[in-house]
C-alpha cells in the first residue's frame, strides 16, 4: 500500500503534534467523571479558535470543566458571573481619573485574558451581552479612545442555564451564530455518578496540572488548518446545511414547515472546521464522515430557526438535525 | 180500448224501469261519523255503473268542505260484476281539527253514457261529528310532554352514511389524482418487481470491472463506485438504509445482525477503510489492494446473497441453474447460498 507523500507526512505530523490531547484528556479526567464529549467540544473550540456555548442543568460540573481546562494550560483565565446589573464597563475596562497624576488610566476589564468563562451569560442585559460578543467577533476592545488588541488564544466559554427562564435575557439568534458550538450536557450515568460522589466526599479533592503553553495551542491551531479535508466531504457539508434550508430539496419535505431559518455560511464554515478538529483529535490527516456527523449537533443546533408549528408538534433542532444527517446521502 | 190503456200503461212502467236502471247511484259513507280531533276517517265513494259509461269522480284538493282537509286520495278500485256491470270504488283518508258537527254535502259525479249524453248524479249527504278531549278541570294541569325520544338505528342514517363516505372518497381520489399531476407523476403506476439485490450488486460489480478505473488511475472515482455498489447491495438486502450511514455505522449495523462471519466482516471492516483513505485522504493503494477490495466486495454479496425459492424453481424448470446443492433454506423461505468462494 503506498500513499501521498503529503497526507502520509500530515498524518506523521498529527500523531505527533496531538499527543497533547491525550495529556490534557488525562488532567481532565482527573476532574471530570465523565462527560467525554464535553471535553471533546471543548478541545474543539480551543483547537478553532471558536467559542463555546455551554447549556446544562446547574450541578454538571459545566464551570469546572472550563476551570480545568483553562488550568491545564498555562495560560490566564478570567470568570465573569453575568447578573442582571452587570454594566459592559464591568466586562472590559473602563478609564479611572488619577487625582494624584491628574489624568485618566485604563482599568482593564475581566476580558483580558486567554480563558473567559461567561457564566449564565443569559442573566445579563443585551447591552453587556452585546459587548462580550463584540469582543468575541473583533477580537478587540475599545475603551475610551483606545483600541486593545485581546490575547492569543482567546476564548469565551459561556454557560446557561435552560431552567429559571424568568428574569433571563435570551441571546439574540444573530448573537447566539457567534458561538461556534453549543454544546448541551445531560446527566451523567450511574456509574459516574457514585464516582462522583465518591470523588466529592474525599479528604482532598484532585486538581489538574499545568501541560500546555498558549504557544502550543497556538502551534496546534495552526497543524489543524492543515488537516485534509477532500472535495466529497466539502459537498456533505453543504448538503448537510442546504438541508436546513431547502428541506423538500433533500426530500425532507416534512421538514419544510418546521424550520423558520437554516444554518448560515457560518455553519458550514464552522462544521467543516469543527470536523477538522475532530479528526486532529482523533489523530488524523484527513477528514471522513464519521467527523462531520460527530461535530454536527453541536455546530447546528443553535443555528436552525424553529416554526410554530414545529414548538406546536414538540420538535426540537436536535430532531431535526437527526432526521436530516438519516436522510443525506454519506459520501 | 182498455186493452190500448194497459199498453200504455205497460210501456210507461217499463220504460221507467229502464231509464232509472242506466242511471248509477254514487253512495257515500264514513268508516267512523264520530272521531277524535285529528283522528283520521275513510270516506268511501261507491258506485256501479255499465261498461260503456265513462264515470268522473270528484277531486278535492286540500279540503272537502271547510274544516275537513284531504289527507290522501287513493286510485279508484274497478270490480266487475257478474251482471255485467262495475263497481268503483274510490276512498280518501280525511281529518278535520275543527270541532263540531262537519256535513259533507252531496258530492256531484259525472256519467258519460255516449258522446252526446252526460248526466250527473249526486251522492248522499253524511254528517261527521268531531269531538275534542275531555278536561278533567278538578285535576292538576301538566305541562306538555317532550318528544320520545327513540333509539337512533343504522336504517335511518344508512342513506347520509353512504353519501358520506362517498363524498369523502371521490375528495381523496381527487386530491390524489392533483398531486400526483402537480408533482407530474403519472396518475396510475405499475411496480415493477423488484430485482434481487444481488443480481444488481453483480450487475454493478462487472460494470466496474469493464470501466478499468484504477488501472488508468482513477483511484477515487473506483473506490466510490466500489463503496456504492456495497451500500447499495447492504441496503437492499438487509434493508439498512447504508447510504446514509458512516462506513462506521454499516459496520456496527452488520455486526448487530449477526449474520455474517467475524472473518468475513474484518475483511469488510479493512475495505471500507481502505475505501475512505482512498476517497477522502488521497490515498493510492497498490493494485493488488484494488482487486482485493473487489473480491471481498464480489465474496460477501456471494455469501450473503438470498435466493428467491419461487424465480428459483423456475429457472430449474428452465433448466438453467445447476447448483441446487449450495443452497440452504432460511426461516424466511428463502435460500440463502453459502459456501461460494
Amino acid at each position: 500500500m503506498s500513499e501521498e507523500l503529503n497526507i502520509r507526512e500530515l498524518n506523521d505530523k498529527i500523531q505527533k503534534e496531538s499527543a497533547f490531547v491525550d495529556m490534557i484528556n488525562l488532567e481532565m479526567e482527573k476532574v471530570i467523571v465523565g462527560q467525554k464529549h464535553l471535553v471533546d467540544s471543548l478541545m474543539i473550540g480551543l483547537l478553532t479558535n471558536g467559542h463555546i456555548l455551554l447549556e446544562g442543568v446547574p450541578g454538571l460540573a459545566k464551570t469546572l470543566a472550563i476551570n480545568s481546562l483553562a488550568n491545564t494550560i498555562d495560560a490566564k483565565f478570567s470568570r465573569v458571573q453575568f447578573t442582571p446589573d452587570l454594566l459592559p464597563a464591568d466586562l472590559i475596562g473602563t478609564m479611572i481619573y488619577s487625582l494624584k497624576q491628574e489624568n485618566f488610566s485604563v482599568k482593564k476589564g475581566p476580558i483580558f485574558a486567554n480563558f473567559i468563562l461567561a457564566d449564565e451569560i443569559n442573566r445579563s442585559p443585551a447591552k453587556v451581552q452585546s459587548a462580550l460578543l463584540e469582543a468575541m467577533a473583533e477580537r478587540q476592545v475599545t475603551i475610551g479612545d483606545s483600541t486593545y488588541k485581546l490575547d492569543d488564544p482567546f476564548l469565551v466559554m459561556a454557560t446557561q442555564n435552560p431552567l429559571e427562564q424568568e428574569g433571563t435575557y435570551p441571546l439574540p439568534e444573530a448573537q447566539v451564530d457567534r458561538f461556534m458550538l453549543k454544546v448541551v450536557i445531560d446527566y451523567p450515568k450511574r456509574d459516574e455518578e457514585k464516582l462522583i460522589v465518591r470523588q466529592n466526599i474525599a479528604k482532598s479533592f484532585p486538581k489538574v496540572s499545568t501541560i500546555l503553553k498558549p504557544e502550543d495551542i497556538i502551534r496546534a491551531r495552526e497543524v489543524v488548518k492543515d488537516v485534509y479535508v477532500d472535495e466529497k466531504i466539502e459537498k456533505y457539508v453543504v448538503d448537510i446545511v442546504f438541508a436546513t434550508r431547502y428541506p423538500e430539496e433533500y426530500d425532507l419535505s416534512e421538514l419544510k414547515n418546521m424550520i423558520s431559518y437554516g444554518g448560515s455560511p457560518r455553519a458550514s464554515i464552522s462544521l467543516t472546521m469543527a470536523a477538522k478538529a475532530y479528526a486532529f483529535i482523533k489523530r488524523r490527516g484527513y477528514v471522513v464522515p464519521e467527523d462531520v456527523r460527530a461535530v454536527c449537533h453541536d455546530v447546528l443546533r443553535h443555528r436552525i430557526g424553529l416554526t410554530y408549528e414545529a414548538e406546536a408538534e414538540n420538535m426540537t433542532t436536535e430532531d431535526i438535525i437527526t432526521t436530516i444527517l438519516n436522510r443525506v446521502e454519506v459520501p | 180500448m182498455r186493452i190500448y190503456r194497459y199498453i200504455v200503461l205497460l210501456l210507461m212502467l217499463t220504460m221507467s224501469v229502464n231509464s232509472y236502471g242506466q242511471k248509477p247511484i254514487p253512495t257515500a259513507e264514513l268508516d267512523s261519523t264520530l272521531l277524535l280531533i285529528g283522528d283520521q276517517v275513510r270516506l268511501k265513494f261507491q258506485l256501479d255503473c255499465y261498461k260503456d259509461q265513462e264515470v268522473f269522480f270528484p277531486s278535492f284538493r286540500d279540503t272537502i268542505i271547510k274544516g275537513v282537509e284531504v289527507v290522501e286520495t287513493f286510485p279508484v278500485d274497478t270490480i266487475r260484476m257478474k251482471s255485467g256491470r262495475m263497481r268503483l270504488i274510490q276512498e280518501h283518508l280525511i281529518t278535520s281539527f275543527d270541532t263540531g258537527l262537519h256535513v259533507i254535502p252531496r258530492i256531484p259525479f259525472f256519467v258519460k253514457k255516449n258522446k252526446k249524453d252526460a248526466d250527473t248524479v249526486f251522492s248522499n249527504m253524511l254528517a261527521m261529528q268531531v269531538v275534542t278531549f275531555r278536561v278533567d278541570t278538578a285535576k292538576t294541569f301538566y305541562d306538555i310532554k317532550g318528544q320520545i325520544k327513540t333509539p337512533l338505528i343504522f336504517a335511518e342514517i344508512a342513506v347520509e352514511v353512504f353519501i358520506g363516505i362517498a363524498i369523502l372518497l371521490i375528495i381523496a381520489i381527487a386530491v390524489y389524482v392533483i398531486l400526483r399531476y402537480r408533482n407530474k407523476k403519472p396518475i396510475f403506476k405499475r411496480e415493477k418487481p423488484k430485482e434481487p439485490a444481488h443480481i444488481i450488486a453483480f450487475r454493478d460489480l462487472d460494470a466496474l470491472a469493464d470501466e478499468k478505473l484504477w488501472q488508468n488511475g482513477l483511484i477515487k472515482e473506483y473506490y466510490t463506485k466500489l463503496t456504492d455498489i456495497f451500500r447499495v447491495y447492504v441496503e437492499n438486502r438487509y434493508n439498512i438504509t447504508a447510504l446514509e450511514q458512516t462506513s462506521d455505522e454499516i459496520i456496527d449495523s452488520l455486526i448487530e445482525l449477526n449474520a455474517i462471519d467475524k472473518q468475513l466482516m474484518q475483511k469488510v471492516k479493512d475495505c471500507l477503510y481502505c475505501s475512505d483513505m482512498a476517497k477522502f485522504a488521497k490515498m493510492v493503494p497498490v493494485p493488488e489492494d484494488n482487486e482485493y477490495n473487489y473480491k471481498t466486495v464480489m465474496m460477501f454479496v456471494q455469501k450473503t446473497l438470498v435466493v428467491d425459492v419461487k424465480s428459483d424453481n423456475e429457472s430449474d424448470a428452465k433448466g438453467d441453474s445447476d447448483d441446487s446443492d449450495l443452497q440452504e433454506t432460511t426461516e424466511s423461505g428463502k435460500e440463502e447460498v453459502n459456501n461460494v468462494e
